[in-house]
């Protein structure tokens, strides 16, 4: 069984994404705002199941943003090597290319093609993915 | 008293002036103040006079050791009459030569012009151009053309000046455009020693010419002129022309024409080859460079110059042939990275841990790399490759934001090339990723990250590397 954790303030993106990525062996868990998903990260660390396989979080939260999620969630071992996809505008370009060539967060821009994050979300899963690229990484 | 007679015979230039006119009215002053009356007769005279040859007496009148014509005079009409006759006949002598000196000029100033006029056609052809096939395309034509030649060709020499190569030619067959010709025993070899115009109208009369001739190519049929191209006192080549279309032989007018055509010719090929020097020189200063790049960043040996070869390679793929472009390409592909000379080594070599600020600090290396080559003259569009070379195709990457076509091409084909290149190379943090993962990759990333159009040619050009590395199965 998979576990993908998606983070998001908008209720309806959680649901979309959840309905979107939904598979035989997948459970989607939902977190409203950072916090709310480093809390639940770090509980499932401290379970046998350990962090989940996969997170996908917005950039633009209140209170913290996705990239101080995903700060954090670099700088602790359990969760250094956790696949994230980020999901950002356009206008947040600048802090989208730090989260890809330091964090090597994947990074979709919004609007996104469902199919493309699907077939993303499958290979990241199957651990198809190559290492992020980048100029540093 | 009846007068005497003075006869002229006139020379056929000069027949106009002594039938009539200013010349002809002094002439006959001559006479008549002599007691003698001047008859003009026309060049081939029929007859002359009457009077029994023994009589009369003949001064001639020559020209550049030519008989050209003479005054007749009885011997009875005396010393003033005799006198008048060679006046009359050294006046006509000046009169052939005024009308020579002017003949000459006319044809002096008809070959400046035709000269002037083939400049002026040859100049933009060859001025524009840097390289050297075109320049001597543009002469060869130009020399068949005036000097009416169904055979014309442009040697030049090698760097070690031991033999000469066929540049361009009208009217060779196949099999000699690509022979060499040595210097030390051949007919353009000798033109080129003794730095002078060679001239033959018949090689058999020339034996130690037909000894010295390369096979077909040199040894020609009919009339032929060498002349040796120098520039700056360097020897450079020899043009020749031969096989003139009327079958006739080569006036001093065509001599002047072809060097003419070699002057200019000789210091277009220089300016060409200065020009290559100059541009080898600037590519192994970049070359240099980009290696100091690479040293810095920890990266694998010549990633700068593997990026540069792959881009260009994959802007070729997409059908730009023109070399300015590709040659703005490559060495934006060697100097991508140049920003990174100047970030603190620590920065760099940190690799995945770097803070948010770290990492502002590293992505100014494109404006820092931009601003190091805007400052070199003809760079301009190298600088903007640099700079947008981490931009992506959807608009998140930096530092414009600028997605799709408004990323310079140069810029998307080394994002292309540069992810591939990094990821199939070893990182201190990370081993290399196996070329077919790399292409994946690249391809799942394809309209997001990267232009699709590119890395379909990119993998084009990749597949096909590929290929040429692994030998075939058998």
């Amino acid at each position: 069984m998979k576990r993908i954790l998606v983070c998001d303030d908008e209720p309806h993106i959680v649901e979309g994404l959840r309905h979107l990525l939904r598979d035989r062996d997948r459970l989607i868990e939902g977190a409203r705002c950072g916090k709310e998903a480093l809390a639940r990260i770090a509980a499932a660390c401290d379970r046998p199941e350990g962090p989940p396989d996969l997170l996908i979080t917005d950039v633009m939260m209140p209170e913290m943003s996705g990239l101080d999620v995903v700060a954090s969630l670099r700088s602790s071992d359990a969760t250094k090597d956790l696949p994230i996809i980020i999901l950002t505008a356009k206008g947040h370009a600048q802090d989208a290319a730090m989260a890809q060539e330091v964090w090597g967060a994947t990074v979709v821009a919004k609007p996104f093609d469902p199919q493309r994050l699907r077939e993303l979300v499958t290979a990241i899963l199957e651990n198809r993915l190559c290492p992020q690229v980048g100029s540093i990484s | 008293m009846s007068a005497s007679r003075l006869y002229l015979v006139s020379p056929e230039r000069v027949a106009e002036y002594v039938r009539a006119g200013p010349v002809r009215d002094a002439m006959a002053e001559i006479a008549r103040l002599a007691g003698a009356e001047l008859t003009p007769l026309p060049p081939h005279p029929d007859s002359v006079c009457d009077a029994p040859p023994e009589s009369l007496n003949e001064i001639p009148i020559r020209y550049r050791q030519e008989l050209r014509g003479r005054t007749i005079y009885r011997r009875d009409g005396g010393e003033a009459v005799e006198r008048a006759a060679r006046a009359v006949a050294s006046l006509t002598e000046h009169l052939l030569d005024r009308e020579e000196a002017v003949e000459d000029l006319a044809e002096a100033m008809i070959t400046s012009y035709e000269e002037l006029n083939m400049l002026y056609a040859l100049l933009p052809r060859i001025v524009t151009t840097v390289h050297a096939s075109d320049i001597g395309e543009a002469i060869v034509s130009e020399a068949s053309r005036t000097l009416r030649c169904r055979r014309v060709s442009l040697l030049v020499l090698n760097e070690e000046r031991t033999s000469f190569r066929v540049l361009a030619s009208r009217g060779l067959p196949v099999s000699v455009r690509n022979i060499s010709i040595p210097v030390r025993s051949s007919i353009a070899g000798s033109v080129l020693i003794h730095d002078d115009l060679l001239v033959v109208d018949n090689i058999d009369a020339r034996p130690d010419l037909a000894e010295l001739s390369v096979g077909t190519y040199e040894a020609p049929a009919f009339a032929v002129v060498r002349v040796p191209l120098r520039a700056q006192g360097e020897p450079l080549g020899i043009l020749t022309a031969t096989e003139r279309q009327d079958g006739g032989e080569f006036t001093a007018r065509d001599r002047k024409l072809l060097e003419g055509l070699s002057a200019v010719g000789a210091s277009a090929l220089l300016n060409c080859r200065l020009h290559a020097a100059v541009h080898r020189q600037m590519m192994n200063t970049i070359q240099a460079l980009a290696s100091a790049v690479d040293a810095k960043d920890h990266y694998t040996h010549d990633h700068s110059g593997r990026v540069a070869q792959l881009s260009v390679a994959t802007a070729r793929e997409l059908g730009i042939t023109d070399d300015a472009t590709c040659r703005e390409i490559e060495m934006a592909g060697l100097l991508h990275d140049i920003g990174k000379i100047g970030l603190a080594d620590a920065i760099l070599s940190k690799g995945g841990g770097l803070t948010a600020q770290e990492f502002a600090i590293v992505r100014t290396h494109v404006q820092i790399g931009a601003s190091i080559v805007e400052h070199v003259e003809g760079l301009a569009n190298v600088a903007k490759a640099i700079l947008h070379h981490h931009e992506r195709y959807d608009g998140l990457g930096y530092p414009g934001w600028l997605a799709g076509e408004a990323i310079p091409l140069a810029s998307r084909l080394i994002a292309t090339a540069d992810a591939y290149d990094s990821l199939t190379s070893d990182r201190p943090y990370r081993a290399a990723v196996a070329p077919e993962a790399a292409i994946e990759e690249l391809i799942r990333c394809k309209g997001t990250q990267f232009d699709p159009a590119v890395v379909e040619a990119f993998l084009a050009v990749v597949q096909r590397e590929t290929r040429v590395l692994e030998p075939a199965c058998v």
